[in-house]
């Protein structure tokens, strides 16, 4: 049953502070009810809609009851050929209960949830936002019987083991490994505490935004933009307030190499934001920490207050906020609006967030790996980035590899690796498909592996995941389809309602139901859709299908050989042309 | 206001500078389709996306875009045309537009757009999507199977105290309308009024006043969108 609570402590808080509360009553109610909503809009003077419009586009909020405690496994493709499915019935064995519902003790709770950042170490769960990696039956047994016993999932996993290792610092004692199979000398130096800030304070801020721009330094989420350029434009706006803030919602399926960074170099990424602040003239920085990363707040936390007490981070105020679930938010406006307390829909650009950003104010998100970088280029100069690399791509770049490689994990190449250098070094046997970039990017097969990883040939957010000569491509394209179902905020026409359309399509045709003319729709319909959509989700998603069928034309036209021959294609320009010219008289 | 030259499919226009371009177009009488979008609106929406043209070979929401200075955008092109459609055509699939039944055919904007676009019918299939109505409230009945999503509700319409009496709720595809009971009980008639009016669709309506003008008299009946042309 849903706990009660006692509200009138949140009175008079803020707007911006909403997500935060309603983490604070999910997870001791374990669900926000419409009487707990109604009574908080009380204590914050919002209106109740307010608050359900909030609650309702999080993946981890409820309106119903989820449970004491919260099991939610990882839906992503590599968990899925990792046996994730004898890992559910397990569970849903045990649990006496199916996916979305209570066990029959009424109190724990078996949900789904897109990657959870785990694809090196599949297939993974989150308990109560505690990490439970590499599950087998015999785990998920263990679990769910210490689970109805009252032990904590901290417990738990404590007693399962940490991970390899290499968490060096004592406050991310999780369960995970880091897995860092390939280590470059651009990310993997000794870290010298206060390095980088000191040495950015040497300078004056536009000497430090030179030396980024000098080095070449372009985004690492994904899109590229050149981080030196962006800083520019913050520094020369003149404004009352400027904000600072680190993408760290790590969503794209595949990739977790922020995961690593903050843990490992948690440290230097604070001094990269330090900087960032010092360049452009800001007081103020969040680190947006999606939910599913929840077990790395502490040690965050932990670490700027370590760096505040070394007097590193003088007038930079700095903070964790996290996310509630939802891709969406990895979108950098739809970031801020997240990190203002409102459901994660992306803003209209322009206005950019470096003019009009958090509260109206310049604002800098940049991700987790640019500010680590940034933070090298200060403490090493421009030539460590800028020495290695293609024209466009400067630097390392940090992959993340998952799927049918003997070493999943961390991986650290300069941009221009080609992918059949990739695939041998990570140990690919027998590499059918190439998934780089996750699914908003670009499938590949055997005919492109002599292409580079760069922003100029493929780029990609760190993501990469390959898949065997066993594997259904179908299978593979039908959960990237309904991720972008599942995440699409909803906000525009052609993402809402035509990532459903090509979804469905494409099941057509993988039930060897569609007929020769659906492989043409499925191209059109992919390009108006990406054509028209309002951020980078929608425009994006039909790559997994236009870019699939450029690569595995053959597998396409095979699913529809044995479509009816004697069906024919009703021409509709043809039936309604007599009205057309009708109409036009 | 400064003026300055754009280029519409190859045709110098001088129009002002920082203006909303589908205004600024509709000065020089070519009129971009828009949903969400209407004259007079200050800030705009850029949900529907049925403006869309290319701006400097991008493609992009005209209603979401200020002039500027030597601007080039195309228009009237077929691919342009055919994306348009497409978006007008995803919008009936989604939702359950019976229109020879429905109390706003003739003032609804979506329809509009649709016969001005001589769309016949859907490329994609329907989705025969499954919505709730809300007829609980006092003034107002909430068809949801005819709602576009197009925000205006949510973000433009307020109460006599100046109060939100529409939102969103749930995300993507299982996006939906909805209204705050206490606020719209609270509605004047007039207010009432305003939000049905408001609504491009016949997703708002006043109850008992879906048909209080004929069919025949309608405002896309009296005077289509071709007629502006
Ligand atoms: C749907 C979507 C999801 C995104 N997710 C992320 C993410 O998880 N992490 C990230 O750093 N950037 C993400 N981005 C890119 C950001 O919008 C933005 O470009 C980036 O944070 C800028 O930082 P950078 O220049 O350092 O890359 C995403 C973009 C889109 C359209
Ligand atoms: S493309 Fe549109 S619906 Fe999709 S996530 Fe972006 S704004 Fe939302
Ligand atoms: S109810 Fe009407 S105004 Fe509101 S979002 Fe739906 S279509 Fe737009
Ligand atoms: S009219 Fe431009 S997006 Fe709706």
């Amino acid at each position: 049953m849903q706990q009660a609570m006692d509200l009138t402590r949140y009175k008079g808080r803020q707007r911006s502070e909403l997500i935060e509360i309603l983490w604070d009553i999910q997870k001791s109610c374990g669900g926000i009810s419409k009487q707990l909503q109604s009574s908080l809009a009380e204590q914050l003077n919002l209106s109740t809609s307010t608050i359900e419009e909030v609650v309702t586009f999080y993946h981890f909020f409820s309106e119903e009851y989820r449970g004491k405690n919260q099991i939610y496994l990882d839906t992503s493709i590599i968990a899925q050929h990792r046996g994730m499915k004898e890992i559910r019935e397990t569970f849903e064995k045990e649990l006496g209960s199916k996916i979305g519902g209570l066990s029959s003790c009424g109190t724990i709770g078996l949900f789904e949830t897109a990657c959870i950042g785990m694809s090196d170490q599949s297939p993974a769960a989150l308990i109560d936002f505690v990490p439970f990696p590499k599950l087998t039956p015999k785990k998920v047994e263990i679990i769910v019987k210490e689970l109805k016993a009252g032990v904590s999932a901290k417990e738990i996993a404590k007693k399962f083991g940490l991970g390899d290792g290499a968490n060096a610092s004592k406050f991310v004692r999780t369960p995970v490994c880091n897995n860092i199979q390939k280590k470059g000398d651009v990310f993997f130096t000794k870290w010298k505490k206060g390095e980088a800030v000191s040495s950015a304070l040497s300078k004056k801020p536009n000497e430090v935004i030179d030396m980024i721009t000098a080095s070449g330094l372009r985004g690492r989420g994904g899109a590229g933009f050149p981080t030196g350029m962006k800083w520019k434009i913050a520094s020369e706006l003149s404004a009352d307030q400027k904000y600072i803030v680190c993408n760290a919602d790590e969503g794209e399926p595949g990739t977790f190499k922020d995961r690593l960074l903050l843990t490992e170099f948690a440290g230097l990424l604070i001094e990269g934001m330090k900087v960032a602040s010092y360049a452009v003239g800001a007081d103020k920085g969040f680190i947006y920490l999606r939910a599913e990363y929840f077990y790395l707040r502490d040690h965050l936390e932990k670490q700027i207050k370590d760096l505040e007490s070394k007097g590193l981070l003088k007038d930079f105020k700095l903070k964790v906020k996290m996310g509630a679930g939802a891709y969406v938010c990895g979108e950098e406006s739809a970031l801020l609006e997240s990190l203002e307390g409102k459901r994660g829909e992306p803003r209209m650009k322009p206005p950019f967030p470096v003019e009009v950003g958090l509260f109206g104010k310049p604002t800098i998100v940049n991700n987790v790996e640019t500010f680590v970088l940034a933070a090298q280029v200060m403490r090493y100069g421009p030539q460590h980035l800028n020495k290695m690399g293609t024209e466009k791509s400067k630097g390392p770049r940090l992959l993340s590899i998952s799927g049918d490689v003997e070493k999943p994990g961390i991986y650290e190449f300069p941009w221009g690796v080609t992918v059949a250098e990739v695939l041998k070094i990570c140990g690919a046997k027998n590499p059918k498909i190439v998934q780089v970039g996750g699914p908003s990017g670009t499938c590949i097969s055997k005919n492109d592996f002599v292409r580079q990883l760069a922003f100029e040939d493929l780029p990609t957010g760190g993501s990469f995941m390959v898949f065997d000569e066993s594997r259904d491509l179908f299978e593979i394209l039908e959960n990237f389809m309904q991720f972008f179902v599942d995440e699409s905020c909803g906000n525009c026409t052609p993402c809402r309602a035509g990532n459903v359309i090509l979804r469905d399509l494409l099941k057509k045709i993988n039930l060897g139901k569609a007929r020769p003319s659906d492989l043409q729709k499925m191209i059109d319909w992919g390009t108006l859709v990406s054509k028209t959509s309002r951020c980078g989700l929608g425009m994006s998603s039909p790559n997994v299908l236009l870019t699939s069928f450029k690569s595995f034309e053959d597998e396409f036209k095979n699913k529809i050989k044995n479509s009816d021959e004697l069906f024919f294609d009703f021409d509709e320009e043809k039936a309604t042309k007599e009205y057309r010219e009708f109409h036009r008289e | 206001m400064s003026k300055i030259d754009i280029t519409v499919d190859g045709v110098k226009f001088s129009v002002p500078e920082n203006i909303n371009l589908v205004e600024a177009l509709s000065h020089q009488g070519i009129q971009v389709p828009t949903l969400c979008w209407y004259q007079g609106m200050d800030e705009c929406l850029g949900t529907c996306r049925v403006c869309t043209v290319k701006v400097g070979g991008r493609h992009s929401a005209a209603c979401t875009m200020k002039t500027q200075k030597d601007m080039t955008i195309e228009f009237d092109t077929d691919e342009l045309k055919d994306l348009r459609r497409g978006v007008i055509e995803l919008l009936f699939v989604e939702g359950n537009h019976y229109c020879p039944s429905c109390e706003k055919s003739g003032d609804c904007l979506l329809q509009a757009q649709a016969q001005d676009m001589e769309m016949t019918h859907s490329r994609f299939p329907y989705e025969f999507n499954n919505y709730d109505l809300d007829f609980s409230g006092k003034n107002i009945l909430l068809e949801r199977n005819r709602c576009v999503h197009c925000k205006r509700c949510t973000e433009l319409f307020s109460d006599d105290e100046g109060h939100k009496v529409f939102s969103f709720i749930g995300k993507g595809a299982e996006t939906r309308v909805v209204f705050d009971h206490e606020r719209e009980k609270k509605l004047s008639p007039h207010k009432a009024k305003e939000a049905m009016d408001l609504c491009p669709v016949g997703a708002i309506l006043v109850k008992g006043q879906g048909f209080s003008k004929p069919y025949g008299e309608r405002k896309y009946e009296k005077e289509p969108l071709w007629e502006k042309k």
